[in-house]
């Protein structure tokens, strides 16, 4: 059973800011191919989960490994697009420079990045579809742009996991979806965790849902199906409000 | 100018002058640069300010000021970076502190030195008129080191300025990286002095690479050509105060410090510009 290979297993895990208990008793699965939507409302720990599978953060009690081995040791095979508001626009870099960051984990030797790497790179920007805005400036992009250059990044890394941290907040309803469309495709080879606090799209896309707020409440082994969700979308969302009790 | 010209040609004090503001303006662009991207401008200050320490300190004991000032200026940035990187809610606090620390230090130092008081001037506003030779090959050396480093760490740098966090997920020992980096300015800080003195060396620091900043969409760019307006200010700030003798560091300064001006205003004119641009070319894809 290759399929349920784990590539993300916590077990037990405790978190907390200065006293104050952010995650309690999380016990989580994700497999290999699965794509996850984390959902929770602000401040319930979304951000802190994926602190904990990036290495980020580490857990103050309890395991949390990725791909079989401590998170800090497999960064190099997991991809972070972090929230695209979060970097300096007037940075003198262009899509090209951002997108071959991502490679500086295999990239070696003096100053210039490898001709390899540049292939790497303009082959991610061709996956997300910008290679031709590859020698803009990044703050001559639009918000949907700038998401695509950060999921090309993380991809330039090779990256077996793709970790989003609400990958649409900014970006307007069309290429909120087209993004969406553009993370299933890349599902057929990745493992996808994406945080949201939207439930309106991700409900077709994703095949599991983990609803975080201090506890993992819907333990996903429920298991609950985009098509699920998507065919009885309102009765459904009640539903897992109410087993939530969010 | 052309007075400067001929005094120039005849003049070895001018010569050396010339030489140490063409070798300054290496170090200058491409780590201001960095100073000027990563926004660390007051941590370069508190850097600057705190060689005084070091500079009054080799000056008691005899030995030449600027040894005591790489000393203190690498000390300096050290202490900052573990402190920015540890303790960050009182990071200005603390970098106040060693600012001031600094030149406290330098101030007794000096005062208790026996003999001819040397001129505190020439350390705070500095003299490029009176480089020695000596001096001269000491900014070459560090000048050529300053730029194997950022050759070797371009990357992890530039890295490590845009997206401290990623950097750290691609396995850049970032701690390492930032306290290189200011290692790198502390040492372009001592050049600087030479030419404007360290009330000013921010200045110099900052303002030809953000000039430099307006007009590059890569990092690379704004090097080089930070560089180049660095020799252009440094050359034109010797011309300029040599007629009606000036201090040549304040007059640079003067000279950068307009030209970021003009540039600033320049560039909002352009990007309001590129702004209706781009609108228009939105709406017309729309249509």
């Amino acid at each position: 059973m290759t399929q349920n290979e784990t590539a993300v297993k916590f077990e037990n895990v405790y978190f907390s800011y200065d006293g104050n208990l952010a995650l309690e008793g999380i016990n989580l699965d994700i497999h290999k191919r699965d794509f996850m939507g984390v959902i929770g409302p602000n401040g319930s720990g979304k951000t802190t989960l994926l602190k904990l599978i990036l290495g980020l953060l580490k857990p103050e009690g309890g395991t949390v490994t990725v791909f079989g081995k401590p998170p800090h040791q497999s960064r190099n095979v997991v991809g972070y697009v972090p929230q695209h508001t979060s970097f300096d626009m007037t940075f003198p870099a262009t899509v090209l420079d951002v997108v071959l960051m991502g490679r500086l984990g295999q990239a070696s030797g003096f100053f210039k990045y490898s001709v390899k790497d540049r292939e790497v790179a303009e082959n991610a920007l061709r996956q997300v579809g910008i290679h031709g805005l590859k020698n803009r400036h990044i703050s001559e992009l639009s918000g949907g742009q700038r998401q695509r250059v950060l999921i090309a990044r993380a991809m330039a890394s090779s990256a077996k996991l793709l970790i989003l941290d609400e990958p649409t907040a900014s970006v307007d309803s069309r290429n909120e979806e087209d993004i969406y469309h553009l993370l299933k495709e890349l599902n057929l080879t990745t493992t996808i965790i994406l945080v949201t606090h939207d439930l309106g799209f991700i409900s077709s896309y994703v095949n599991r849902v983990a609803c975080v707020n201090r506890r993992l409440v819907c333990h996903p082994t429920s298991e609950i199906t985009g098509e699920v969700i998507n065919e009885t979308y309102q009765t459904q969302v009640e539903m897992i409000r109410h087993k939530c009790g969010l | 100018m052309s007075e400067f010209i001929r005094a120039l040609l005849s003049q070895p004090f001018l010569q050396n002058a010339l030489l140490t503001g063409v070798l300054a303006s290496f170090a200058c662009g491409v780590v201001g640069t960095y100073v000027v991207v990563k926004k660390i401008g007051y941590i370069s200050g508190g850097i600057a300010h705190a060689v005084l320490g070091g500079m009054g300190v080799a000056y008691f004991m005899g030995a030449e000021p600027i040894h005591g000032a790489i000393v203190a200026a690498l000390l300096a940035a050290i202490i900052i970076g573990i402190v920015s990187i540890r303790v960050h809610q009182h990071e200005d606090t603390v970098i106040g502190a060693i600012w001031a620390i600094g030149m406290a230090i330098g101030v007794i130092f000096i005062s208790r030195t026996p003999g001819y008081n040397v001129d505190l001037m020439s350390y705070l506003f500095g003299n490029i008129l009176m480089v020695t030779k000596s001096n001269i090959l000491t900014i070459a050396v560090l000048n050529v080191g300053i730029l194997a480093v950022v050759m070797r760490y371009y990357k992890q740098f530039t890295a490590v300025c845009f997206d401290e966090e990623y950097a750290s997920l691609q396995g850049v020992n970032v701690t390492y990286i930032y306290i290189l980096l200011l290692c790198i300015i502390a040492i372009t800080v001592v050049i600087l002095i030479q030419v404007v003195g360290l009330i000013l060396v921010i200045a110099l620091l900052t303002l030809p690479a953000a000039i430099a900043g307006h007009y590059s969409k890569r990092l690379i760019k704004m090097m080089v050509l930070a560089s180049l307006l660095g020799m252009v200010f440094t050359i034109l700030g010797l011309a300029v105060s040599y007629g009606p003798n000036l201090p040549a560091g304040a007059t640079i300064i003067l000279i950068a410090g307009f030209s970021y001006l003009i540039s600033f205003v320049i560039k909002g004119f352009l990007s309001r510009r590129m702004v209706r641009r781009v609108r228009a070319e939105s709406s017309a894809m729309q249509k």
